[in-house]
């Protein structure tokens, strides 16, 4: 308790001193560091061109990029580089003592920008969230690029560490699915909003700089390789006319009768009616060495559907096994999926024993008495 | 250690006595009349809700009334609650959170006990539970009664000599003994077993519905999804008057 005390009033001052330090205003969350060509911040709906100039970041800050770059550097060092008619909106960002409490939140909504996180670790990174028009990306202690067009789709590359290894993993997700990126230069492309990442596909021969908009004009052929067999999949899977092989038909053949397994009998198939309250104990055979396996159940005396003898209706529900029967009362029966058991019934129509897996591991005796 | 225990008593009429011993927390309950509102929170360890002093064996706490509402939490060990309650269109809220608790009810032991809606959650291992609800001559009609065991080797005897009855049970945990009875019309009973080593007993037995009314079809239901290594379950569904 006491080490936890000393670690947190610890992370209170370094987060003291680094605001003190730095000479930021209290609602300060960065600095730009870098401004080259035409760059402005929007705040409060007032266009703060820079102009070269350099100037401290704040909460729900835009940063706008014309012909010209800038780099912010955020409170825990995280970075973020614009690259030329880029835009991003600087949604949340909270420093707590605790980093588990932190929060960080973009979206980047045009052009090209790079994300670095911070080295400071004041935040944890399950708590960075960078959006993108089509896109979430969650971040596990990382560098990368996203590139926006004009219609919202965007290109997501995972850049190398200084020793050229991946600089941690990416989880690129939407309403359409989730890919996760691992490898340096790994990248996805995302279309829409319910439209799943592309698979992700590694990029040949480039760096860090010569990622830029250009992208958005002429994607890397591997990205562009990879859409078209997507789309080419997802045409063939629509069944549309033209993928019909007439010379495969064949449902002529099938025998629709024959193929009525009594498997797919389940609770809908229980007719009421059906039941027989004047059976003839006398009639009734053997059934002890009737034998079915059914799901993870290996059934004797009953088999699956309705059993006119005992009538009970047996079939699998989500892989449990389910014995109905409903002759002077309900009886319902559920055991779990490879239950092993024993279910001795006396009624006045039937006696008999059915048994699961051939086991007394549950062993159930039913006395209906009218 | 330290115990506490907190009452909230609200709409009270007729009479009701309270009082607390000195050695382990006690709640003599002797009351009569309707529209009783009852809570009470007991946290530790031997406390008791009954009507004596509990120095030999505890003796029955008398509740009688219509529209009362009970809202009991005991946490501990080795408490003790003791019946007979006698209420009709009343709601019982009863939660345990221990080991080695003791219950014995009897709901309606001399009267009526109509249009009940019980919810039991237990929490704990080797609690032992004897409820026993309506009697031959006293009405007990429509109750609704939910369980849900969270423990081992507990011991439930549930007795309910009612109509009407629908009981969810949700049991939990290894070595559970339970044996119930519905004794009359129209009885449904759902029970989710989930343990090992539990001895099951359930016994319905037919009678007379609502009012003497004709039951409907069907007249009794039981519904039991069990998940178990090993079980013992005996049904008994009769129109004789003879369980197991």
């Amino acid at each position: 308790m006491l080490l936890y005390k000393l670690i947190r009033k610890t992370q209170l001052t370094i987060v003291s001193l680094i605001l003190f330090a730095s000479g930021v205003e209290a609602n300060s969350i960065g600095d730009i560091v870098e401004s080259t060509g035409i760059g402005q911040i929007v705040r409060n709906n007032e266009q703060i061109q820079l102009k070269g100039s350099l100037i401290p970041v704040e909460l729900n800050d835009e940063a706008k990029t014309g012909n010209g770059r800038m780099l912010i550097e955020f409170l825990d060092k995280a970075q973020l580089s614009l690259k030329e008619h880029s835009e991003v909106l600087i949604d949340e960002i909270y420093y707590d003592p605790d980093p588990s409490l932190s929060k960080m939140s973009m979206k980047f909504t045009m052009g090209t920008a790079r994300f670095a996180s911070g080295r400071l670790g004041l935040i944890n990174k399950a708590n960075i969230d960078i959006k993108t028009p089509t896109a979430s990306i969650a971040v596990r202690g990382t560098d990368f690029t996203t590139t926006v067009d004009e219609l919202g789709r965007s290109l997501i590359i995972l850049l190398p560490d200084d020793n050229g290894d991946p600089s941690g993993e990416i989880i690129v997700s939407n309403e359409g699915g989730t890919v996760t990126l691992k490898e340096a230069y790994a990248a996805t492309m995302v279309t829409s909003l319910d439209q799943s990442p592309t698979q992700t596909v590694t990029i040949n021969g480039i760096t860090p700089a010569l990622i830029d908009n250009m992208f958005i004009v002429a994607p890397p052929p591997e990205v562009e390789d990879q859409i078209k067999e997507e789309m080419a999949d997802e045409q063939d899977k629509d069944g549309g006319l033209l993928d019909v092989d007439f010379l495969e038909f064949d449902e002529l053949e099938k025998d629709e009768l024959e193929e009525s397994e009594p498997s797919d009998f389940n609770e809908l198939d229980i007719d009421e009616l059906s039941v027989d309250y004047l059976v003839d104990v006398l009639d009734i055979i053997d059934s002890s060495d009737l034998f079915d396996t059914l799901g993870e159940f290996d059934l004797k005396g009953v088999s699956r559907g309705f059993n006119e003898e005992s009538q009970f209706n047996v079939f699998l529900q989500d892989g449990n096994l389910v014995l109905y029967r409903n002759i002077n009362g309900v009886i319902r029966i559920k055991i779990s999926a490879g239950g092993n058991f024993t279910l001795d019934t006396i009624t006045p129509t039937w006696e008999g024993i059915i048994t699961g897996n051939e086991s007394e591991d549950i062993l159930i005796y039913i006395n209906q008495v009218n | 250690m330290n115990k506490l225990l907190s009452i909230t008593i609200v709409g009270l009429l007729s009479s009701f006595v309270f009082a607390q011993a000195t050695d382990d927390n006690e709640i003599r309950i002797d009351q009569t009349g309707d529209t009783l509102t009852l809570y009470i929170d007991q946290v530790g360890y031997g406390n008791k809700i009954g009507l004596d002093d509990f120095s030999s064996s505890g003796s029955d706490m008398t509740v009688v009334g219509s529209s009362l509402t009970f809202d009991i939490d005991m946490i501990g060990n080795q408490n003790l609650i003791f019946g007979p309650l006698i209420l009709d269109s009343s709601s019982l809220t009863f939660s345990t959170t221990g080991d080695s608790n003791e219950v014995d009810w009897n709901i309606g032991d001399t009267g009526s006990s109509d249009s009940s809606n019980y919810a039991f959650a237990i929490t704990g291992d080797s609690n032992t539970f004897d409820i026993d609800q309506g009697k031959v001559g006293a009405s007990a009609e429509r109750l609704d009664a939910d369980l849900i065991l969270l423990g081992g080797s507990n011991v439930f005897d549930l007795d309910f000599e009612s109509d009407d009855i629908t009981w969810n049970f949700d049991i939990t945990g290894d070595s559970n003994n339970f044996n119930t009875l519905q004794n009359d019309g129209s009885q449904s009973l759902t029970v989710e077993w989930n343990g090992d080593s539990g001895d099951v007993d359930i016994n319905q037995i037919s009678g007379t519905c609502v009012g003497g009314a004709p039951c409907a079809t069907p007249n009794a239901v039981i519904n039991l999804d069990i998940t178990s290594d090993n079980a013992t379950i005996q049904i008994n569904q009769k129109d004789a008057a003879n369980d197991s």
